[in-house]
């Protein structure tokens, strides 16, 4: 009885999963669908000025967008070297997870800033020539080794489970087989070997990541002298403690809501100290934030205090104060110190999607309204908020990335085999 | 180690060898080769050697048409598209080098300079910074191109279909058009000219009428021969039928005027004098002696110390801003003084060294109160003024002498001035007393200035004692009250004015003259120059136009063979003193409408006078660039009298686009643009040389539209006029077409002076020659031009036409320490005539000297604004008239026009920058945007002029059934990104941006839809508008 | 701000106009990154070194490593000056305009968008209008705005593809072939003077308009074709490289109705740019960020 009744109780989750699931990637796909359609409608057919931007505001959600992806990649990759590079090991259930994420997001981050190039067909030109004194130049190279070295730590993270996968008959086990080159089996001596490697790429990452990668686009905007707002040394440094802010964010989210899904048991302790983690990140950063606004207002230079009476006023203000200070900032930080919520998986989790969220708004006051904030007196403000087809590219690309992810959540072992599979969860 | 490692390191390695040199390896030789060679340059690409040269046959020179100016320019023309209907696209325009206009303060290349060298250059741009291949323009000159290939051009005769103004148009042919213009319509129900018009000499109808008068002749026979040809039997003087044929001709003026005057006879000849500089030429040439006209008052401002800039705006405005600005920037570098004259801080006003913001319409006001100072602080040139005469004045080394001395016949009521005659002593001459003997005044060597007396038992004055009563009869206080200047500031600007000896000048024009008192308040300035005797100076007021004389010379240009020579009176009653006439027998004081003894084309009150059939109706009206609606007083008024068929039964415009006035023709006709055709306007004399310019067509861009002259031909031809067609010259030439009498014009020009031009070369007679198929193509007859002049004359046409015109060398602009082109004649303190002058309503006199009057209704009355804010308005910085809206270029610039307001007043009204509201004047309300800026005088507000279509591309209108949508705003950019004083976005609006500043103006409800008006010269009193303004 | 009085604009009520544009030197200096007292030592030795009181490679010896120090890799030659910088013949273009005689008409940003046939929404320059004071003690400011031509561009120093750089007129180029539309070096210019091509045309409502473009850098590129080079890329003043090459100033200072545009070769201190370059009244806009200008004011 009880068991025929556990069963169906079963088959119903089952069937309302994979029905949750269809639905989940009919609108997903939906979504791309129509991302495509915009992307050709406007960026192929009319180009840039499909979009909202101008000569007064050259950059827009796009970039910022870019920019939020590249700092998801930068924290995700670093919470992964925590693991893989330092040894955190109780973190270690999250770590493939990370490094696929930190891909992804690199991937889409890299699309949405392809995206916001007026001639695709000049694109190769970005590798060809390379100027020195461009911190772009350099980024778009770092970029490129970043992602290969993602991507072999990630294979060498997952390659004992993809040897034993490649065994397996399924599809999954198909794909394994492709990327074992014919290894039949894992040993020890492999183990070790990887996880040398994986503790090498690591470490180079880190350098490579803080410095190349993320600090390197915060640089993209800090050497901007044009932009007094932007032009300070410690905001290279914001740049990333907000990525590892939103990347610890974003790995706690994934991780909770995997298992949610999932309905696998919530390693709790982890989550709580990935919460503690991510509040102190919110600390450091609310330190600096101070500081920036600080020496800002104290040069009283014209520009800067333009712009940011223009963030902190302006009818765009809400996105400092609600999305920057409010979601990304302050009400995360009031969660994950009160003991009551920090205790509580939901409120961890709930804060790391607000943090998500506000995140977004962050990015887009890196952006807009320094631009819009006249170079010269006596010239025009500029004018952006994000158009239709600006939206719905965005959407598009935030579907192709979920679909990329899940993808490979899907068809590579990013959960450990192990402790899926025997059922035996290590740290019960 | 196993296979499969060795092999996966194998992959491994070869990806990494792929990517990094496939990757990475070719970018990392850039930056070793830029660290080596330096961050910033880099090995040339991206550049080439293409540099779109051109040669002397890609250009010809011509002048610009954008604003009233005429500059002088060179058109660089390129091939255009194979497709388009265009014969060649303008490349580029600028100043033409030769030419002195654009040229300041380099000096205009010599004359003579071969043509290819001419358009190689002749400068050096790097150690000089100039290559002298071009010269300057304004602003609208460089969009002219717009203008021209505007999208919005007609290109066919049209037809209206429906209502006058419905918008729905039908295209016909030029031989349709023509047909029912000379016939009459019978679906549009217009008459045609050949029934409207009618003709009989003047000496023979006035003789028959003396012959009524004196009974020798029945009234009814006299009307029976008459009435076909008068407009009224019973008043004769007001002329043939042929005067209710109203031209409006806003260019190509010396050709159509003179067929006006001796083809069509008709005294309703209107340019656009009425309505915009007639009241400011009237108060200069009255200050003058009348034989020649000076109607400018313009200082030297090569050599001026110090210099009243009053009611103008050189820098951007006037005629030309493209020789004032220069010279003025470059005078104040060198330490001249300027002090600006205008209730706003316009451009000039931002250099000036002293901003008087003087209340509108206060002007008089003000220049007699700096008289005033002047007079009683014995400042004013006494020597000067006490030369009776040329001979006296030239003891002097004064090359002009003044009527200061002579006396006036005080006791008359027309006050005239005493005659020799009067006194026995002479003739008509002048009188003066000399150590109080009368003399006659070219005896006297030092006439006695102030002069109240009795000679012979008439009360006689001197002039001087005359106006220096007038000045005297208010004090500065009161004077100060009336123009809102601070006493101490007139006192200063007095004091200043006559510390520099001659070397000082006023440039005045229509700001203070577009008032009820704008003649009085003109005169009142040209007195201050008067009184201290800088005419002819350098540095001091300027006559100069010298011209290469264009009408005579080779060819009588002017004459008409078996003329019909315009006489009676126009339909806007100017030139006329209504005493004169049988209608002021008839009807006696106070007449329907203002007379206007001393205006002249009055083209502002042509549709009212109609519409109330005073002194009677016009039926036709042909028009071409000029639109009453837009730019005379009323626009609603205006516009409601052209659209009436009652008012006039046939609307015929030469237009390019569809404009504001001609939307409510019956027919347009295409006309050609000022880069396709062949022109002459006289331009402002600004300068110290002799000079004469010409445009003539660069391009072809519509091929069906023809110029309004050849209109006028072929219109004329059809009624069998004379001075069209065969025989249309004195000398028996014909004109068949425009070239025919433009060559001879050139010929006129190549030919005036001790010398004639020289002749073209071979080689510049075959640039002429390329040079015009290129830009011309098909376009170009060469024969045509040929055959206008005579065999010997053509090298020398050529020459002058491949100079855009002939400009007097440099080097030769002074005689010792005078200006050589000289005024060299008498200056007026009093006006005789208008002393003699009466109100048409009260019958009373006007002021022989200046007085400080207020803003006066036509029937006397001090006019008693019902609204709280006078509104002054002023030329668009970046349009030209109304003719320009099509320039998106300019439209980028600044395409509305905003109303400003003072802060204080903007508190007041809870207005901030940006907001619109809504300006209600007595005759219109219309919606502004707002600009608060100190820039404009308490209690004042204002726009600049230009703004408001409703035509030209702004509304669609419907030909053949398809509809013509109008232009549209630039840029992807759904954002208003433009604000007021920050419009750098580079995006123009569509058009028909901002308002029209002449809805606004006042009504005069003394007379039928009337306005005001100068009292004496008619002109509108553009600047006496009082609106009140509410927030939207 | 100053108040400004009105009549009588003196020099110094230009200067302290400027002052919105060009800050106090020494408190530049002290806000530089860079190491001041380094400055002005050179200089000063430097000018020992003019007067021959100093051997050039002594100079050399004794400053480079502090330069190294200080500058790092954008110190470029310790050695000598890079010799295709200045020694080369041929003209290094600059371009004056004096403050006091622009009326800000606008004539120059019109006969550009003639001369090089620019799209709507682009000018390549701008006349910046600034209203100070209060009635009737009034002053307006009319401070037009072409390329500045950097002599260290920042729009350079970012771009990833050395699609913009310079040339040795001193000219700043733009590689529209090479340019990917990326638009940093538009973020980067401290002068706002680039624009991108969003590929707009007037030929709505000018016949023929896109006919002909401007062979902008000596490269001719015939009609003007949607989705051709150089649209979407970033384009700006050039100094009518084109022109200059036949002979002819920039269009805008041709035109310049307030005879207030000057132009020539600044390495020949004869020309008449150098001259006012040199005058008293001279500056630069934004000279902190240590951009140079090739583009001189005079307030
Ligand atoms: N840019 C441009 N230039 C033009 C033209 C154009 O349309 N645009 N049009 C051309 C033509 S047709 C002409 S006739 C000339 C006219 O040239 P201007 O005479 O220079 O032109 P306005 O702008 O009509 O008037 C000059 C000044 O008078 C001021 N003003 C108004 N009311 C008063 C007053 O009561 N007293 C005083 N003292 N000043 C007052 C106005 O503020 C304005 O600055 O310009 C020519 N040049
Ligand atoms: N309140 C107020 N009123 C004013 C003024 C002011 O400052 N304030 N200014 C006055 C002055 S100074 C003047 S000169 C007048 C000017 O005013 P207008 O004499 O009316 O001249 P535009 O406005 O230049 O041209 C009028 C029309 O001519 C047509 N047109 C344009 N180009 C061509 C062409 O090439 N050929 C033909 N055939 N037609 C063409 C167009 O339909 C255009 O609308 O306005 C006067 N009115
Ligand atoms: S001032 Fe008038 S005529 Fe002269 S260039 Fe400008 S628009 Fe043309
Ligand atoms: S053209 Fe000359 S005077 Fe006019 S705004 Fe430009 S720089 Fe100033
Ligand atoms: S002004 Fe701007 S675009 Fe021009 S060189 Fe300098 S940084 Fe580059
Ligand atoms: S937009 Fe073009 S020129 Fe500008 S930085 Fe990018 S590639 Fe370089
Ligand atoms: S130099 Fe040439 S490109 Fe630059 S602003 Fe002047 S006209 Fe335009
Ligand atoms: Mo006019």
């Amino acid at each position: 009885m009880s068991t025929n009744a556990n069963v169906n109780r079963d088959l119903v989750a089952q069937r309302r999963g994979s029905l949750l699931e269809k639905l989940y990637w009919a609108i997903l796909l939906a979504v791309l669908v129509v991302g495509v359609y915009s992307i050709i409608t406007g960026y192929f057919m009319e180009g840039m000025s499909s979009t909202n931007l101008s000569n007064q505001v050259p950059w827009g959600g796009w970039v910022a967008f870019y920019i939020y992806f590249i700092g998801l990649s930068a924290g995700s990759f670093l919470l992964s070297t925590l693991i893989y590079g330092f040894g955190m090991d109780k973190f270690e259930k999250i770590g493939r997870a990370a490094l696929l994420s930190a891909i992804i997001c690199m991937m889409t981050g890299i699309l949405f800033i392809s995206l916001d190039i007026g001639r695709p067909d000049h694109i190769m030109n970005a590798v060809i020539y390379w100027n020195v004194t461009s911190t772009m130049a350099w980024e778009i190279h770092f970029y490129i080794v970043y992602l290969i070295l993602l991507l072999v730590e990630l294979y060498f993270a997952m390659r004992s489970d993809l040897v034993t996968l490649s065994q397996t008959d399924s599809f999954k086990g198909k794909i394994a087989k492709l990327l074992v080159f014919k290894k039949k089996e894992f040993t020890d001596e492999d183990h070790k070997h990887d996880k040398k490697l994986m503790k090498v790429l690591g470490i180079i990452g880190i350098p490579l990541a803080i410095l190349g990668v993320h600090g390197g686009t915060g640089s993209i905007f800090a050497v901007a002298k044009a932009q007094p707002y932007l032009n300070s040394a410690l905001f290279p440094l914001i740049f990333i403690v907000s990525a590892l802010v939103s990347g610890t964010a974003l790995s706690i989210a994934i991780y909770v809501i995997k298992c949610k899904v999932k309905k696998e048991e919530i390693d709790r302790s982890m989550v709580r100290s990935l919460g503690s983690m991510l509040a102190l990140f919110l600390g450091i950063e609310i330190i600096m934030v101070w500081y920036e606004f600080l020496v800002g207002f104290y040069g009283l230079e014209h520009e800067e205090m333009g712009t940011i009476k223009l963030i902190m006023t302006s009818s765009y203000s809400w996105t400092f104060w609600i999305l920057q200070m409010g979601f990304a900032l302050v009400i995360p930080l009031i969660l994950l110190v009160i003991k009551k919520t920090k205790e509580s998986i939901n409120w961890v989790l709930a804060s790391s999607i607000i943090v998500l969220i506000g995140v977004i708004g962050v990015r887009f006051n890196m952006v807009i309204p320094t631009l819009i904030m006249p170079k010269l007196e006596g010239m025009p403000y500029g004018h952006y908020s994000m158009n239709l087809s600006e939206w719905l590219t965005t959407f598009g690309l935030l579907a192709l990335c979920l679909i990329m992810y899940t993808l490979g959540e899907k068809l590579l072992p990013i959960d450990e085999l192990d402790t899926e599979e025997n059922g035996v969860k290590e740290h019960e | 180690m196993s296979k499969d490692k060795l092999n996966r390191r194998g992959f491994l390695k070869a990806l990494g060898t792929i990517g990094a040199v496939a990757v990475v390896g070719p970018a990392f030789i850039g930056p070793v080769k830029q660290v080596i060679n330096g961050v910033w340059e880099d090995e040339l690409h991206g550049v080439g050697t293409e540099y779109q040269d051109y040669s002397a046959e890609n250009v010809i020179f011509t002048a610009c048409q954008q604003c009233n100016s005429t500059c002088t320019i060179k058109a660089v023309m390129v091939a255009g598209s194979a497709g388009g209907a265009y014969s060649s696209i303008v490349r580029k325009i600028s100043g033409n080098q030769y030419s002195p206009l654009g040229m300041v303060p380099y000096g205009h290349i010599n004359y003579e300079t071969p043509l290819k060298e001419a358009i190689k250059g002749t400068g050096d741009v790097a150690k000089g910074g100039r290559g002298f291949r071009g010269a300057r323009t304004c602003l609208k000159g460089q969009a002219g191109i717009q203008t021209s290939y505007d999208a919005f051009r007609i290109q066919h005769p049209l037809k209206r279909v429906g209502e006058r103004g419905s918008g729905v148009w039908k295209t016909v042919t030029w031989e349709e058009a023509y047909k029912e213009i000379l016939e009459g319509s019978k679906d549009l129900k217009t008459p045609g000219l050949k029934e409207i018009w009618a003709y009989a000499p003047e000496e023979a109808v006035m003789a028959d009428w003396e012959k009524v008068k004196a009974g020798e002749m029945e009234k009814s026979a006299f009307d029976n021969k008459y009435k076909d040809v008068l407009i009224n039997t019973d008043h004769p003087d007001l002329g043939p039928k042929a005067n209710q044929i109203a031209i409006m001709a806003g260019h190509r003026r010396d050709f159509i005027e003179r067929l006006a005057n001796n083809s069509i006879g008709t005294a309703s000849f209107y340019d656009h004098g009425g309505y915009c500089g007639i009241t400011s030429v009237m108060g200069n040439v009255r200050s003058f002696d009348s034989t020649k006209q000076k109607k400018r008052m313009i200082p030297d401002y090569e050599k001026a110390e110090y210099v009243l800039v009053w009611g103008t705006n050189p820098l951007t405005a006037n005629r030309g801003p493209t020789t004032f600005a220069p010279q003025i920037t470059n005078a104040i570098d060198r330490g001249m003084k300027m002090v600006v004259i205008d209730p706003r801080y316009s451009k000039t006003a931002e250099k000036a060294h002293m901003w008087v913001p003087v209340k509108p319409g206060g002007d008089g006001a003000l220049a007699m109160a700096l008289c005033r100072w002047i007079i009683e602080n014995g400042r004013y040139d006494e020597m000067y003024l006490r030369n009776p005469n040329e001979e006296a004045a030239h003891v002097d080394n004064e090359p002009t002498w003044s009527d200061a001395t002579y006396l006036v016949n005080v006791g008359d009521k027309k006050r005239p001035f005493l005659r020799a005659k009067d006194l026995g002593l002479g003739e008509e001459e002048f009188v003066v007393l000399e150590n109080g003997n009368p003399v006659i005044h070219a005896k006297a060597s030092n006439g006695d200035l102030e002069v109240d007396t009795v000679i012979n038992g008439i009360k006689v004055k001197s002039t001087f004692t005359i106006f220096k009563e007038k000045v005297m009869e208010k004090t500065l206080e009161e004077y100060s009250t009336m123009c809102e200047v601070p006493i101490e500031q007139i006192v200063q600007i007095a004091k200043e004015f006559t510390s520099h000896g001659k070397k000082v000048g006023i440039h005045a024009y229509r700001g203070p003259a577009m008032h009820t008192n704008g003649y009085y308040s003109g005169r009142a300035i040209n007195l201050l120059n008067h009184l201290v005797g800088n005419h002819d100076w350098a540095g001091g007021d300027t006559a100069l136009g010298a011209k290469f004389k264009n009408t005579e010379g080779r060819y009588d240009l002017m004459g008409v063979p078996n003329a019909n020579k315009a006489w009676g009176i126009p339909v806007t009653r100017h030139k006329t003193p209504y005493e004169k006439t049988t209608l002021f027998a008839k009807d006696g004081y106070p007449a329907k409408r203002p007379w206007y003894p001393l205006g002249n084309k009055l083209i502002n009150d042509v549709l009212p006078s109609s519409a109330e059939g005073y002194p009677y109706k016009i039926r036709a009206i042909i028009m071409n660039r000029t639109s009453p609606i837009m730019s005379g007083p009323r626009s609603d008024m205006q516009e409601k009298f052209l659209k009436d068929p009652k008012v006039v039964e046939l609307v015929v415009s030469s237009d390019i686009v569809i404009g504001e006035s001609s939307k409510y023709a019956d027919f347009i006709l295409p006309d050609l643009s000022y880069l396709e055709s062949w022109n002459t306007e006289s331009i402002f004399p600004i300068i110290k040389y002799k000079f004469a310019s010409i445009i003539q067509p660069v391009t072809r861009i519509v091929p069906d539209a023809r110029p309004t002259e050849q209109v006028y031909i072929d219109l004329l031809k059809g009624m069998g006029l004379p001075g069209v067609g065969d025989q249309a010259f004195t000398d028996g030439s014909s004109c068949h077409c425009p070239e025919d009498y433009y060559l001879k014009m050139v010929a006129n020009i190549a030919f005036d002076g001790k010398k004639p031009v020289k002749d073209a070369d071979a080689e510049e007679l075959a640039i002429f020659e390329k040079a015009r198929k290129n830009a011309l193509g098909k376009f170009f007859d060469i024969s045509t031009l040929q055959n206008a002049v005579k065999p010997e004359e053509w090298k020398k046409v050529v020459y002058v036409l491949n100079r855009g015109g002939r400009y007097e060398p440099q080097g030769d602009e002074h005689v010792g320490p005078h200006i050589k082109y000289q005024w060299a004649n008498l200056v007026h303190f009093y006006d005789e005539k208008a002393a003699g002058f009466k109100s048409a309503y009260t019958g009373k006199f006007f002021e022989g000297v200046p007085i400080a009057d207020e803003i006066r209704k036509y029937n006397g009355e001090v006019y008693k604004p019902t609204k709280p804010l006078q509104f002054i308005n002023w030329k668009s910085r970046n349009m030209g008239t109304h003719r320009t809206e099509g320039n998106a270029w300019l439209r980028e610039i600044r395409d509305e026009n905003y109303l400003w307001v003072n802060p204080v007043d903007a508190k007041e009204k809870g207005i901030v920058t940006g907001d619109e509201v809504y300006i209600k004047s007595t005759s219109a309300k219309e919606k502004a945007r707002v600009l608060v800026t100190p820039g404009i005088k308490p209690g004042v507000v204002g726009a600049n002029f230009s703004f408001g279509h409703f035509a030209y591309g702004s509304t669609k209108e419907k030909i053949d059934g398809k509809v013509m949508k109008p232009a549209e705003r630039y840029g992807h950019l759904p954002f208003e990104i433009n604000v007021p004083m920050h419009e750098e976005s580079g995006y123009a609006r569509g058009r028909g941006q901002g308002f029209s500043v002449n809805a606004l103006a006042d009504k005069d409800d003394s007379y039928f839809e009337g306005y005001l008006a100068d009292l004496l010269i008619g002109g509108p009193a553009q600047q006496d508008v009082f609106v009140d303004i509410k927030k939207i | 701000m100053v108040l400004f009085r009105k009549n009588e604009l003196e020099p110094e009520d230009y200067s302290s106009l400027a002052d919105g544009f060009v800050p106090n030197p020494d408190e530049v200096l002290k806000t530089s990154q860079y190491d001041s007292e380094l400055g002005k030592n050179m200089a000063r030795d430097a000018r020992k070194v003019i007067g021959g009181k100093l051997k050039i490679e002594d100079f050399h010896r004794v400053y480079s490593a502090s330069l190294l120090r200080e500058f790092g890799d954008q110190y470029a030659s310790a050695e000598a000056p890079n010799p295709t910088n200045s020694s080369e013949s041929g003209p290094r273009w600059g371009m004056v305009i004096d403050l006091k005689k622009c009326v800000g008409c606008d004539t120059c940003t019109v006969s550009c968008k003639a001369e090089n046939r620019t799209p709507p929404g682009m000018s390549y320059n701008v006349v910046l209008e600034t209203i100070k004071g209060d009635f009737p003690n009034i002053s307006v400011t009319n401070l037009p705005r072409p390329c500045m031509q950097c002599d260290k561009p920042p729009c350079v120093q970012v771009c990833p593809t050395r699609a913009t750089y310079k040339m040795k007129d001193g000219i700043v180029v733009i590689d529209n072939d090479r340019c990917i539309g990326c638009r940093y070096c538009m973020v980067a210019c401290p002068y706002g003077a680039r624009s991108y091509d969003f590929g707009n045309s007037y030929e709505e409502e000018m016949m023929g308009y896109n006919d002909v473009t401007s062979p902008e850098y000596g490269m001719a590129r015939g009609k003007r074709k949607k989705g051709a080079v150089p649209e979407e890329t970033v384009r700006k003043c050039n100094f009518c490289y084109h022109r200059l090459q036949r002979g002819e100033e920039p269009a805008c200072v041709e035109t310049c109705i307030g005879d207030a545009r000057y132009f020539g070769d600044m390495n020949d201190p004869n020309s008449v740019v150098s001259k006012l370059a040199a005058s008293p009244r001279a500056f630069r806009l934004k000279e902190e960020l240590g951009t140079e200008p090739r583009v001189v004011y005079l307030r």
